[in-house]
């Protein structure tokens, strides 16, 4: 029996949204405000069916996850969440062509997120959205979050090139002096001028290529580890938000394979590469490729001793929403611990950031 | 199934739930959510099996069956519930999702309309 209080439930993956992106004109220059504009496309990747829950109603029927009292009653309260991380809904931020639009939107979406979103609830942290289009101009932009403990890690969902390649290493080297870790989150690489998520054709049902969306992050995986991106920037972590995760025994595996033939190729490595990926690779439990014995995937997960690499999300508001009380069924209870509260700490640095700890008061 | 006469018998005026409609009603801790398509009343229980979902939130309309590779056939017009969630489908005639039935089949009640009445029998 244990003296300490309950833990608290971290939710890695919340959307908020715009109603419209002119809710962004009070953040942008009035000639900025009129060239706005967010690139549709991608519709190979758009659930035909609805990209949002059908439940959730907000006043004035306005856009799911752009409402905050309704995403506060709806989930937040509802599931008794302690701390919920705001992944603004941009997906296709990435995928603008016009460099200096995309960075003034980005910059404009994160002082929309801490002047309407931040205030309203103690229990919402964000993403700093950026541009990976000039990862230059997007270290700036994470530098100029520096003083704001509630932002808590750099955001983007999509990157115009392999995420180990070094035109993205600016990004890094900002969220490795402020200690964050870089979340990719599924969803950008439809849109815009990105180019897609398979090499060798499209897919030509919603069925396909929702899980084609998962692909690139294996190719991401393994060009960071090739290209010494854990070895230069030892203080950040990357989270690969709703990519699944039951393909990582395979890229561990695999990885530590070709590293004994080909290890002259990447002599900066200082470990296998499978450590590397067990210290500074992180994965939303969203969506979890789930058998019909979910034992079966704690199983395949403890044969790469993966239960500290995991953060719970919900990915409220979209319709492949998994909830708090049931995603983690027929998980053991010290991985849910871990799941939900402790490696969450670990990764966003809770405790130096908010000053709260991880337990509950207990009840004496 | 519970015999005629152990059934709670639930009522309410059948004018609350015309045609496309769907009304929730309680019975102790459990919620049923029951659908009006064109006159065919269902009844099913307001919680999805995958994870618990309220499924009267879902679409209803009809889906495709199975057919030969690349080809469709529509079906079941008016019978299926989609869930609000993550989409499956489960007929309203017999609670069963038409991916492994068995496996995720929510419960269904009996429901008719009584003179002026709806009545669900739980």
């Amino acid at each position: 029996m244990t003296t300490e209080g309950n833990p608290l439930l971290i939710d890695v993956d919340v959307h908020h949204q715009y109603e419209s992106i002119k809710d962004l004109a009070p953040y942008l220059s009035k000639r900025e405000m009129e060239r706005a504009y967010l690139p549709s496309g991608g519709g190979r990747s758009t659930n035909p069916r609805g990209v949002m829950r059908k439940d959730v109603i907000t006043p004035e029927g306005k856009p799911a996850g752009s409402v905050p009292e309704t995403m506060i009653e709806g989930h937040i309260d509802r599931y008794g969440i302690d701390l919920a991380l705001l992944n603004p809904g941009v997906l296709s931020l990435g995928g603008i062509p016009f460099t200096d639009l995309a960075v003034s939107l980005a910059r404009a979406t994160n002082d929309w997120t801490a002047a309407e979103w931040l205030p309203v609830d103690d229990r919402f942290i964000a993403s700093i959205a950026i541009a990976p289009q000039d990862p230059v101009a997007a270290a700036a932009e994470i530098r100029r979050h520096a003083d704001n403990p509630r932002m808590v890690q750099v955001g983007m969902t999509s990157a115009p090139v392999l995420m180990g390649d070094r035109f993205m290493h600016p990004i890094y080297e900002a969220a490795n002096e402020l200690k964050m870790p870089i979340n990719l989150h599924v969803g950008g690489a439809t849109k815009g001028v990105n180019l897609g998520d398979y090499p060798v054709g499209q897919g030509a049902t919603f069925f396909e290529t929702h899980i084609g969306m998962c692909i690139p992050a294996i190719y991401h995986v393994i060009s960071l580890v090739a290209e010494g991106v854990f070895v230069k920037f030892p203080d950040t972590y990357i989270v690969l938000n709703e990519f699944g995760l039951a393909w990582l025994p395979f890229v561990m595996w695999r990885l530590d394979m070709e590293y004994r033939a080909s290890r002259i190729d990447v002599p900066w490595l200082t470990e296998m590469p499978s450590e590397h990926l067990r210290k500074h690779l992180r994965f939303s439990t969203q969506p979890l490729e789930t058998p019909e014995d979910p034992r079966k995937l704690v199983t395949l997960l403890e044969l790469v001793e993966a239960e500290e690499m995991l953060l719970f999300a919900s990915d409220y508001p979209h319709w492949d929403f998994d909830s708090p009380e049931l995603a983690l069924k027929g998980f053991p209870a010290d991985w849910k611990r871990k799941i939900m509260c402790d490696n969450a700490f670990e990764v966003y640095r809770l405790e130096q950031r908010l000053g709260i700890g991880r337990r509950q008061p207990a009840l004496v | 199934m519970a015999r005629t006469s152990e059934r709670k018998r639930i009522s309410f005026p059948a004018a609350e739930l015309p045609s496309g409609g769907r009304k929730v009603i309680v019975s102790g801790r459990r919620e049923i959510a029951i659908f009006n398509v064109e006159g065919n009343l269902y009844a099913v229980k307001n919680r999805c099996p995958h994870q618990q979902a309220p499924l009267a939130a879902g679409a209803v309309g009809g889906t495709r069956l199975a057919s030969d590779v690349g080809t469709y056939r529509d079906g079941l017009e008016g019978r299926i519930l989609r869930c609000p969630w993550h989409s499956y489908e489960f007929d309203l005639d017999n609670g069963r999702c038409l991916v492994e039935g068995e496996r995720f089949r929510v419960a269904t009640y009996e429901v008719k309309r009584e003179s002026e009445e709806i009545a669900v029998y739980v």
